[in-house]
């Protein structure tokens, strides 16, 4: 296994917020108010990620250098702080997907088998 | 957002670890607040109240994941990763940390497991809780049995009580099928088996209307026991026709009742039940003839105090209608449960109370040992600091070693509480709870484990908080110096070890002074070489009295002539193993009113009872040959009779008892005996000549020469001489009758010590440990003053005396404990006062011996040290 591989999939699989999270994140830049609403928009309402959750896993992704934060320099207007998706991170996210995406594909086989 | 609303969100956030609080405190509180807005704006119904709940779930679940660190899974598996290396550092700590945990644990879910089977669990019938018995009583009987007329009235006329049962034990003989045997039999009614919830193997129960005089049945049930034992469990026994008392009855059913286990109380044991209607005792269901050991059910949300009121008010009626048989007779409740494990309920909480000192001391001493470590370990928990560790981080740590510690002396005590218990109930009789099948169930096993857990993080939870603040400056320069910070503490630790070892120690020491009070305790006769026995003729086959006195003669005469039997004789009931009682009058005294009569233990003998049992004859005669039933009625009496009811001079004075033709002349006056157990008080006793009421029941004592047990079969074929198909059966040494009552207490003073015995080996091994440590951390002080030229002896004296000193604190405080607490072992004892001077000395000077030897060994090391390797290698 090439070492770039194993740098993605040490962090497989993702936890399902985790994901979420990174996902929100794959057309831009968020704060957490917006990576907030982003998810409940995709989801219809279903996960309304709470203050807590969302971000001890923004530390655990930041700490695992999946996604990079821009604090508000001082003057600024908006003091929130952002998020994004690093190179690596992208790179998880898309890696996650695939291997649901192969979950799926494996069990809709197994069920149009049965 | 609403101030409050925000200064809520505040308060919750502070739940968080700083470090994460300072991190996205602001952003997260920021977020809520923008939800907040956003619910108001939507204007639901419930929003916002929907809102906190979501708020509050969020910081249930991760505020505790916070604290567990984040990663926690892993982060649980590092800890114990380095809990195991730190531990297996150190073996001979992990050793003695788990060896002590394991004695505190194991004995203590011991004991809880005999609590929780006997005092925890109910008993083994439907409603336990609601079951009661309905004792009568007088001004002077406070325990009474009922009779069947009274049953009558109190199931018309009680409502508080729905259902009520009533119970007769007697044993029954069984011939016509095989060998003639006796059983032990009941004459029950037919509320019994349902009542007791008795489980019908075969066949059914008989009726309440096949119990009860009028329309009874000749049916009998079975127990399970008899029906294995003596028909190999043949199904077609039901419809068969057995000869019960001599009379032919049809069986109907074969039942269990209870769990027969070896605490099953004497209404659950019985072999063969019959009708009530068919109790064959002469006026045995006349009013006025207490026979009847009666059971009730409480009726749905009755009290027992409300259905004791009825059955009292009820009894009044009763007395006043019927002055001759009921007259001063009323009625109290007693709940099943107090009949059946009242009696062991104090020695198990004290015997449980010694096992919580155990596991107190056992704590004490790991937490002891661990502030220990954590001195030796300063230097590692300093670094590490110094490298950045949170304090958090050091005491997770550190706790993890603690619980594991817990856990591993938990597992080891929960193997050990399995032999613990075959010990206990090896040596200590069901009268103190210890049942032989009450192994570790699931609740011992969840015990055992919410008792490590706790002892885990409470013996560690203090040494770590310490630990984890070390000056760590001071600590990496090389200056060992926590050392006198945490001695006080130990210190403190120490004297409680031993003041809890002396307080066990006196309770100890009073509860073997009880058992030895009570071994040596006069039952008012000569227990040894006695044998006793006994046996109830078949009323068919002797129906005239002329039979049964006839039968008992020639039996007297075959057991005097037998060799190796001194003198023989015969006795309604055996001291310890029957009594009996009846309330009497002195005539010409004015008659007290009804249920005030003085009340006196009556017994039927053949003369020569007393010579057998060697009771002293103070004035007057024994019975002879010539008291026959056609002379005048003649009794003996004891001396609290004589000389408290009667004044002194007994002989010729008259009595009258209830049911035995009178007047009854006294002819002399005997020593006191104890008839039913070592503890009760003397009381008035009365011996009747059997001659003169002849029975076809009696208890038989012979004094034998050698062994009284090598007798038995000499005594068996002296019976069937008589009679060859007469059963006889109780056959037991007097010896033995008064080591069953002595056993509890013997079994109950031997287990404390034993505990004891642990808790001072553990406060021992504790002053050991701290006197090591502190005598070790002064070595440069020993071997200045060594050096400078002070005597070793003045050393040696220096250091065992602080040991003294921490003693003779523990001293003080665990005999104020003991004397505080010795109110509530006091019923418990047996001729021993709390304040027993011989158990509050010894108690205190086994504790100097131990802290004697305790400081010795490491002050006698350090004064040995030479003072120039020590000054050296500074």
């Amino acid at each position: 296994m090439r070492a770039a591989d194993y740098r993605v999939t040490s962090h497989l699989p993702l936890r399902p917020v985790e994901l979420e999270i990174l996902v929100a994140l794959a057309d831009g830049e968020r704060h957490g108010y917006a990576i907030h609403k982003e998810v409940a928009r995709r989801t219809d309402g279903q996960l309304e990620i709470e203050p807590g959750t969302l971000y001890r896993a923004l530390r655990r992704l930041l700490e695992a250098r999946l996604v990079a934060e821009r604090k508000p320099t001082a003057g600024e207007d908006d003091r929130r702080r952002t998020y994004r998706l690093t190179d690596l991170g992208r790179r998880v996210t898309a890696a996650e997907v695939d291997r649901m995406a192969g979950l799926v594909t494996a069990a809709r086989r197994a069920l149009g088998r049965a | 957002m609403s101030p409050v609303a925000r200064r809520i969100y505040r308060a919750l956030l502070r739940l968080y670890p700083r470090e994460l609080r300072d991190d996205v405190g602001e952003e997260m509180e920021r977020l809520f607040g923008e939800r907040y807005r956003d619910v108001r704006s939507l204007n639901r119904r419930l929003g916002i109240a929907r809102l906190w709940l979501r708020t509050l779930a969020d910081f249930g679940w991760n505020v505790p994941a916070a604290h567990l660190g984040g990663f926690s899974m892993d982060a649980l598996l590092h800890d114990l990763r380095t809990a195991c290396r730190s531990l297996l550092r150190r073996p001979a700590f992990l050793v003695v940390a788990t060896l002590t945990l394991a004695l505190g644990i194991g004995a203590n879910a011991a004991i809880f497991g005999a609590v929780n089977r006997t005092l925890l669990e109910p008993l083994p019938y439907p409603s336990a809780d609601r079951l009661i018995v309905v004792w009568g009583k007088t001004a002077t009987s406070p325990q009474l049995s009922a009779s069947y007329p009274e049953l009558r009235d109190w199931r018309a006329g009680v409502h508080g009580i729905d259902r009520f049962a009533a119970w007769r034990g007697q044993s029954v003989n069984l011939t016509g099928d095989g060998e003639p045997e006796r059983v032990s039999g009941a004459f029950v009614t037919g509320e019994f088996f349902p009542l007791l919830g008795a489980e019908l193997i075969l066949g059914r129960a008989f009726t309440v209307a096949e119990g009860e005089p009028g329309t009874a049945a000749p049916v009998a049930v079975l127990s399970e026991r008899l029906w294995q034992r003596r028909f190999g469990g043949a199904t077609d026994i039901v419809g068969r026709t057995l000869i019960l008392n001599g009379r032919p009855r049809m069986v109907v059913g074969i039942a269990r009742v209870g769990d027969g286990g070896p605490t099953a109380p004497y209404f659950d044991l019985s072999d063969v039940w019959l009708p009530l209607a068919d109790f064959p005792n002469a006026h045995g269901l006349d009013r006025g003839q207490g026979e009847l050991f009666v059971l009730g059910h409480l009726a749905p949300g009755v009290g027992i105090t409300a259905a004791e009121h009825e059955v009292a008010a009820l009894e009044n009626r009763l007395a006043s209608l019927y002055p001759d048989t009921q007259g001063g007779r009323t009625a109290w409740l007693q709940p099943l449960a107090e009949l059946i494990v009242g009696p062991v309920r104090a020695p198990l909480l004290v015997l449980f109370a010694a096992v919580g000192i155990v596991l107190l001391i056992s704590c004490v001493n790991v937490a002891n040992l661990l502030i220990a470590r954590a001195t030796q370990r300063e230097k590692e928990l300093a670094l590490r600091a110094a490298l950045g560790a949170g304090r958090w981080r050091l005491v997770r740590q550190l706790l993890t070693e603690s619980v594991l510690l817990g856990a591993l002396g938990g597992g080891a005590g929960l193997l050990l509480s399995v032999g613990l218990l075959r010990l206990f109930s090896a040596i200590a009789p069901a009268e103190l709870g210890f049942l032989p099948e009450g192994g570790i169930d699931h609740k011992v096993f969840a015990y055992g484990l919410a008792v490590s857990l706790v002892c885990g993080l409470a013996f560690g939870l203090w040494p770590a908080f310490r630990a984890s603040r070390p000056d760590v400056t001071g600590v990496l320069k090389g200056q060992g110096a926590a050392g006198s910070r945490g001695r006080r503490f130990r210190d403190g630790l120490v004297v409680l070890e031993a003041a809890l070892s002396v307080l066990l120690l006196v309770g100890a020491g009073l509860l073997l002074r009880s058992a030895d009070a009570r071994a040596h305790s006069d039952p008012g006769f000569r227990s040894d070489h006695v044998l006793s026995a006994e046996l109830r003729l078949p009323p068919a086959k002797y129906a005239a009295p002329a039979q049964i006195a006839a039968f008992f003669h020639s039996l007297v005469e075959r057991l005097e002539a037998t060799p190796g039997i001194e003198s023989a004789a015969l006795v309604r009931a055996t001291p310890f193993e029957n009594e009996g009682g009846d309330p009497f009058t002195v005539e010409g005294e004015p008659v007290p009113p009804a249920g005030h009569e003085a009340y006196a233990q009556t017994n039927v003998i053949t003369p020569g009872f007393f010579r057998t049992l060697d009771i002293p004859l103070l004035v007057g005669r024994d019975f002879s040959h010539d008291d026959t039933g056609d002379r005048p009625r003649v009794i003996v009496v004891n001396r609290f009779l004589a000389e408290r009811v009667l004044g002194g001079a007994a002989l010729g004075k008259r009595l009258l008892i209830k049911d035995y033709d009178g007047p009854l002349t006294i002819v002399g006056v005997v020593g006191d005996i104890r008839q039913r157990a070592l503890d009760e008080a003397p009381q008035p006793q009365i011996y009747l000549c059997r001659e003169q009421f002849p029975t076809i029941f009696t208890g038989i004592v012979v004094r034998t020469a050698g062994d009284p047990a090598s007798l038995v079969p000499a005594l068996r074929a002296a019976v069937w001489a008589v009679d060859k198909d007469q059963p006889v059966w109780r056959l037991r040494t007097m010896a033995d009758l008064l080591e069953a009552d002595r056993r509890p207490m013997r079994a109950l003073g031997f287990l404390v010590t034993l505990f004891a015995a642990v808790a001072v080996a553990l406060a021992g091994v504790g002053l050991y440990g701290v006197m090591a440590t502190v005598t070790a951390q002064r070595t440069r002080e020993i071997g200045i003053r060594l050096a400078l030229g002070a005597p070793t002896g003045r050393v040696l004296r220096d250091l065992v005396g602080r040991g003294l000193a921490l003693a003779a604190v523990a001293i003080v405080i665990g005999i104020a404990g003991a004397l505080a607490l010795g109110r509530l072992v006091a019923g418990t004892l047996y001729g021993v006062s709390p304040a027993d001077p011989v158990a509050l000395v010894v108690a205190p000077a086994i504790v100097v011996a131990i802290s004697v030897i305790a400081s010795w060994f490491p002050a006698r090391r350090a004064a040995r040290t030479d003072p120039a390797r020590v000054l050296a290698s500074e």
